[in-house]
Formats: structure tokens, sequence, C-alpha cells
């Protein structure tokens, strides 16, 4: 406790009032109270409820980023809310898209593909007639552009533990907010009903 | 709660007490009644409560306990995203049990310091304690030390207690390969493969309980740790 006070000035700034300069170590990693609050609590926000991601790329085409022809990347491509308070049990389902690090390079945090299968399932790999069995602890996860797409068909499948957040609606550009679930693509609620059908008939 | 002297100013501040309270009278120097029980609570009365009733409107009342309950919960809220931010992206605590690390955690449950700042900028290399989530099982997250990073060759041994059939695997881009110290008790990279570097959580660097093994975990392995085959290769 102390340690955690005296790292990020907290002690200092209620002894001494708003305003007079901090001893603590703290005051290195920013001058001003007020910015090294919104820091804390936007980065608590941000890691424990939910945050805003930028999508990068074509490979969820129809459901994001659908038109291809924008060269300002920053302002039409779109912008996300992905929740975290699925990291809490690691409870996915078909269909969800999640927010994932790249199992090849760490340094990718951000990538947004969609889950087609839960441990358990048998995946049929494209251009051959392998089927492929989803470890215990795994998922499969596919973009919704095949054609334009860097995902499990070509890694493989990827720990749960990588996921970093399910991705709920969409915030940027204004004409396209809404929701995002298992629906809003269509090829996925057919196979989500062809499963459902498997099943019953099971 | 706590009030501040009536001259302060601001939006919440009140006018000065009226000249006949009790303590204007306790000026004047009546020692009896200075001494006496009725004067104490009088003069705490009128100090304490009335002039918090008296001199305020409701809504001031009211505005002045929301305002400090705000106060309150939000310097609790700051301190919880402190602890949350110093765990996360600085360094936090762990409990280390089980017989995977024998020789160097003990059975019964370690208290160790994690490093977060060397797996987020990749600063991690073989010999290294480090914490990493399970692949099979999300919830869970296991001591291991890491035995080769990407693009090293790792000859292993299979099943150690049972026979001496060795497997030699590159560690594709982007993985690193961890073992548990005791390679006859440990569920490692030997059952679930290399594990993508994402899963790292981060590096043990210091024991801090039981007492008698305080100290620092040092990178080199020694003589008997599998990680020290590599280091001869």
């Amino acid at each position: 406790m102390i340690v955690i006070n005296r790292i990020w000035g907290l002690r200092a700034q209620t002894q001494q009032g708003r305003n007079s300069p901090t001893t603590a170590p703290g005051r290195l990693l920013l001058r001003s109270p007020k910015c090294r609050w919104i820091l804390l609590d936007g980065l608590t926000i941000s890691d424990r409820v939910a945050s805003i991601v930028p999508v990068r790329g074509y490979s969820m085409s129809p459901t994001f980023n659908p038109d291809k022809t924008n060269y300002l990347g920053l302002f039409t491509d779109d912008h996300v809310l992905v929740e975290k308070r699925c990291l809490t049990d690691y409870k996915f389902s078909h269909g969800d898209v999640v927010v994932f690090c790249s199992p090849s390079s760490y340094k990718e945090k951000h990538m947004i593909k969609r889950i087609t299968g839960m441990p358990g399932d048998w995946i049929g790999l494209p251009y051959s007639y392998d089927a492929v069995k989803v470890p215990e602890g795994h998922c499969w996860v596919e973009g919704d552009n095949p054609t334009n797409s860097l995902d499990s068909r070509s890694f493989g499948p990827i720990p749960l533990g990588l996921i970093r957040g399910r991705v709920t609606h969409i915030l940027w550009p204004p004409q396209r907010v809404g929701k995002i679930d298992h629906t809003s693509f269509p090829q996925v609620a057919q196979q989500m009903e062809g499963v459902r059908l498997e099943k019953t008939q099971e | 709660m706590k009030m501040n002297d009536s001259t302060s100013s601001g939006f919440l501040s009140f006018p000065k007490f009226p000249q006949y309270d009790a303590a204007s009278l306790a000026v004047a120097g009546d020692k009896h009644f200075q001494s006496s029980i009725l004067y104490k609570v009088q003069f705490s009365r009128n100090i304490y409560l009335s002039k918090f009733k008296r001199e305020m409107s409701l809504f001031q009342r009211w505005a002045y306990i929301v305002k400090e309950a705000l106060d309150k919960s939000f310097s609790v809220a700051k301190f919880f995203c402190a602890i949350h931010v110093t765990n996360t992206y600085l360094f936090s605590t762990a409990m280390v049990q089980g017989p995977s690390m024998l020789p160097t955690f003990n059975l019964n449950g370690e208290i160790v310091l994690l490093d977060r700042i060397s797996t987020r900028y990749g600063k991690v290399g073989p010999g290294d304690v480090i914490i990493v989530r399970s692949p099979e099982t999300p919830r869970k997250v296991v001591t291991k030390r890491i035995i080769g990073m990407e693009g090293d060759t790792i000859t292993y041994i299979v099943d150690p207690t049972n026979s001496d059939t060795t497997k030699t695997i590159v560690v594709p881009k982007g993985h690193v390969w961890v073992e548990g110290d005791n390679i006859y008790n440990t569920y490692d990279s030997r059952n679930f493969g290399p594990v993508p570097y994402g899963l790292l959580q981060g590096k043990v660097f210091w024991k801090i309980w039981p007492t008698s093994a305080f100290g620092s975990i040092g990178r080199r392995p020694q003589i008997g740790d599998p990680a020290f085959k590599v280091v001869e290769q």
C-alpha cells in the first residue's frame, strides 16, 4: 500500500494539497496530478470494462470496413467498442467477434476475427479433405472475408488466453453505429442455424 | 464529518457565528459556567450541530453531504485504479504452488514478485522463470522456465520416467518453449507444445515468502536445472 502510494504520489498529494509539488517518484511519471489520475482511471477502465479499438485492413470486410476505396484511414476506418468483462471467465460462443493478440508476434495486439470453432469441434481445411479437431482451451478464428484474411487457416487454432476482449458495437463511422453479434453476418448466421439443427437432430 | 472554519471562501461557506452563542459567553469568563456540563453540551451543540443546521439551507446541507461522500468514494476508487495499474503494468505478487518447479520453488507455496515490464517489451530469454497463462485452461496461470525462444532448436526427453527417447523441434515464430524444473512431474511444453508469447504474464524475479528463501531468482540456471543443457549447447 505504501509502495503504491509512493509510486503514484497519492499520499504526498493528500498531505500537502493539490497544487504543491510532490516529492514522490510518481512526480517523474506525470507532473500534473490531474493528468496522472486521467491516465490511471483510463487504463483501468480500458483493461477492466471496455475500450475502443480501430479496425485495420479488410479481413472482416462485410462487417467492418466494407468499402475499399479510402485513403484517410484514421477517419474512415471503423472503430469498435470492445468489452472486457468476458475475460473474467473466458466464456465465448460461436459467432463472437473477438480481439486477440497475434500468436506469431506479440507486438500485434489487436487482431479482430470471428470465432467459428470451439473446443471439440471438427474444422474442415480449405483445399483439402482433412479435418482438424480444435484442442481443449483453444478456438478457431476466421475473418468474414476469406480471400483476404490471415487467420486460423494459416496459423491454426489459438489459445483462448490470447483473447483480449469481445467486440460488441460499432462506434464509428456514424452511419453504421450499431450492435454486433453472431447474426450480423448472414453467412455465419446460416452456419449457426445449421449447427443448431444438427444439435436438435442429435 | 469535518467542518472547516467559517471564514473559508467557496460555494459551501457560511457566515460567522452570531455573537450571542455559548462560545462568546465563555470568553467573557464565567468559570463556573465553563466547567458545568450544561456549558459543554451547549458549546458542542452550538458549534458543531446548529452551525450546520442553522446556517445552511436543506439543499446546502445535502449538497455538502453528497460532496463529502463523492470525495471519499472517488479517493477509494483512485486507490484501486492505482493498484490495478501497478499490478498490470509494473509489478505484482503471485503465489507459486505445486511440484513442477521443485528445486526452485518448494511444494508448500511461495510468494514471489512478478515483473510485468520485461515481458511486455520482449526482454525475456532462456533461463528466466515466467508466469504464463495455461493454453489449455485459460483461467489458470502456471509457473515455468523458458527453455527456448523462437527459432531455437530444442531437444527434449519425451517421457523421462519411462524411456530416454528424445525429440528435436524448432520453436515456431512468436512462440516460446517452457518447461518445469522438475521434469518428472510437470505439465509443460512437452505436453501442450510451444506457447505463444502473448500468453506470458510476467517474469518472476524475487522471492518474498517464506523469509528463509527471501532473495532474487537469477537468470542463470543452476547445474541440474533442465535449462542448463541449452546453455551448454
